[in-house]
């Protein structure tokens, strides 16, 4: 691999919990890349590592050894504090549930990652409105979370991790508090906003279903990269055997379901 | 009365009612100083030939008279006899000192109680609020951002609890009926609210180190 060619790299990243002989390596020798405007995938059972894996490339775990780059920068050598402000601007972030704070309007929410950057003037402002309605929601810009269905707040989660021009974009487990519908929707949205955006984007996934979004799927298993898949119908191959936990083969939705978003403009 | 074992009786005629009088949060009543050496309790055996007794006796003095060549003039002139001033005077009481401890007690430990429950009532408020502290740490928002937002915070509730109890506390003092001895003067009502608003960030200090330690992972389900 060449170095800076990708926006996130690793080069035999290891996280290890224990001391000498009762040592466990959640992650063993790792090495990826993504570059920027590409989704990537991470799969594998429960246990297989990849969320120790995504907490690490978040900045939110240190290695125990290997490298770990960013969009240039090497994060094992930074302080607690320095991660925290690299997190800040050069990553966005999707989680399973929780995703945003309860008394902010979807709005506030989006803008609250600007606000944290100390960015949110007059032109953030307009375009975190700007994003929330390309995202199908402006007609909902000041409701409250609870008043937003689960994939609308997946949505503007989406937006809040997009909005201060992260080079990397990472998703937990997007889609596992959503019905299959809009889990299909959500992850469709979110593959055409990275790519549109050049990001470099990783979803966390235990639902196959969804990896027919993305460019490769990297699956792992004991910690380990178990294998890189890039083909494009290996890939639906996979998807069609749906959920990681339940192997059996399910009809994938056909068509696809209706985009909220205008046509991506490829770069 | 009672005199002894023997109950008597005396009837006295009330002449008027003023306000204000009491001792030791009893209501008292004003009698003639030879119907009260009559009254009061004579000690088993009578002693009607004996000095007439008093343990207190209030002096008004002229506006700008010299204090203390009056107090030592009356030294001098009445045996035993000890002036003193006013406060002095009234914090000498018998049970006065001993009542006024028990309240002060009082006072202090309803202080103390209230450090933590209002501690315990904010530190309620940040668990329930730990997912969403470790995800607003793991979007990068620093501890000194979220220090200060759980510092405002408090700072605003108990403004705002004080406000409202001082308004509710004020109101319900204006429906007291006069028997109930309190007396709302300005200055310890603003003793009270100082120590309330001090009492709130203090009860609170410690959840704001809590949710200082809330961990960014949380936002994954790792936290350890």
């Amino acid at each position: 691999m060449e170095r800076n060619m990708f926006a996130l790299e690793t080069r035999n990243v290891v996280k290890a919990y224990g001391t000498g002989t009762s040592v466990t390596k959640a992650v063993d020798g790792v090495t990826i890349g993504v570059r920027s405007g590409e989704f990537v995938a991470l799969v594998g059972p429960s246990g297989s590592g990849k969320t120790t894996l995504l907490a690490m490339l978040a900045g939110l775990l240190k290695p125990t050894d290997g490298e770990l780059m960013i969009d240039g920068q090497e994060l094992g050598q930074m302080s607690e504090a320095q991660r925290t402000a690299f997190r800040r601007q050069k990553i966005g972030f999707t989680f399973q549930a929780n995703n945003l704070v309860p008394y902010l309007t979807a709005l506030e929410n989006v803008e609250l990652m600007l606000r944290l950057n100390g960015r949110l003037d007059k032109a953030g402002k307009a375009r975190a409105r700007d994003l929330l309605e390309r995202l199908g929601l402006g007609d909902k810009l000041n409701n409250l979370p609870r008043q937003l269905s689960g994939g609308q707040q997946q949505r503007v989660a989406i937006a809040r991790a997009l909005i201060h021009d992260p080079a990397v974009v990472l998703a937990d487990e997007p889609t596992a508090s959503l019905d299959t519908e809009r889990a299909f929707q959500v992850v469709e949205t979110f593959a055409a906003m990275i790519r549109e955006q050049n990001r470099a984007g990783i979803m966390v996934t235990h639902d196959l279903r969804m990896v027919q979004y993305v460019d490769r799927v990297l699956q792992m298993r004991d910690g380990k990269m178990a294998r890189e898949i890039t083909d494009r119908d290996e890939i639906f191959a996979m998807a069609s055997t749906g959920l990681h936990d339940a192997p059996v083969a399910v009809e994938l939705p056909r068509p696809a379901p209706q985009l909220v978003l205008e046509p991506v403009v490829v770069r | 009365m009672f005199q002894d074992t023997k109950e008597e009786f005396y009837d006295l005629t009330v002449v008027g009612i003023s306000d204000g009088r009491q001792y030791n949060l009893q209501p008292s009543v004003m009698v003639p100083f030879r119907t009260w050496d009559e009254l009061r309790p004579q000690g088993g055996q009578s002693a009607p030939n004996a000095e007439l007794v008093a343990n207190l006796v209030a002096v008004r003095v002229a506006e700008g008279s010299d204090l203390a060549a009056m107090a030592d003039r009356i030294e001098s002139q009445v045996a035993d006899v000890e002036v003193v001033d006013r406060v002095t005077a009234y914090e000498a009481t018998p049970g006065y000192s001993a009542q006024q401890s028990t309240l002060d007690t009082q006072r202090y430990f309803a202080l103390l109680i209230g450090i933590l429950v209002i501690g315990g009532f904010f530190q309620i408020l940040t668990l329930q609020k730990v997912a969403q502290i470790g995800m607003l740490k793991a979007i990068g928002a620093s501890n000194f951002v979220v220090g200060t937002a759980a510092i405002v915070q408090i700072i605003a509730v108990t403004v705002i609890g004080v406000a409202l109890g001082a308004a509710f506390t004020l109101a319900l003092s204006l429906g007291f009926p006069p028997t109930v001895p309190i007396v709302f003067s300005p200055a310890a009502i603003s003793a009270a609210i100082l120590s309330l608003l001090l009492i709130g960030p203090i009860g609170g200090l410690v959840s704001v180190r809590y949710s200082l330690k809330v961990e960014p992972l949380t936002a994954l389900g790792l936290a350890q």
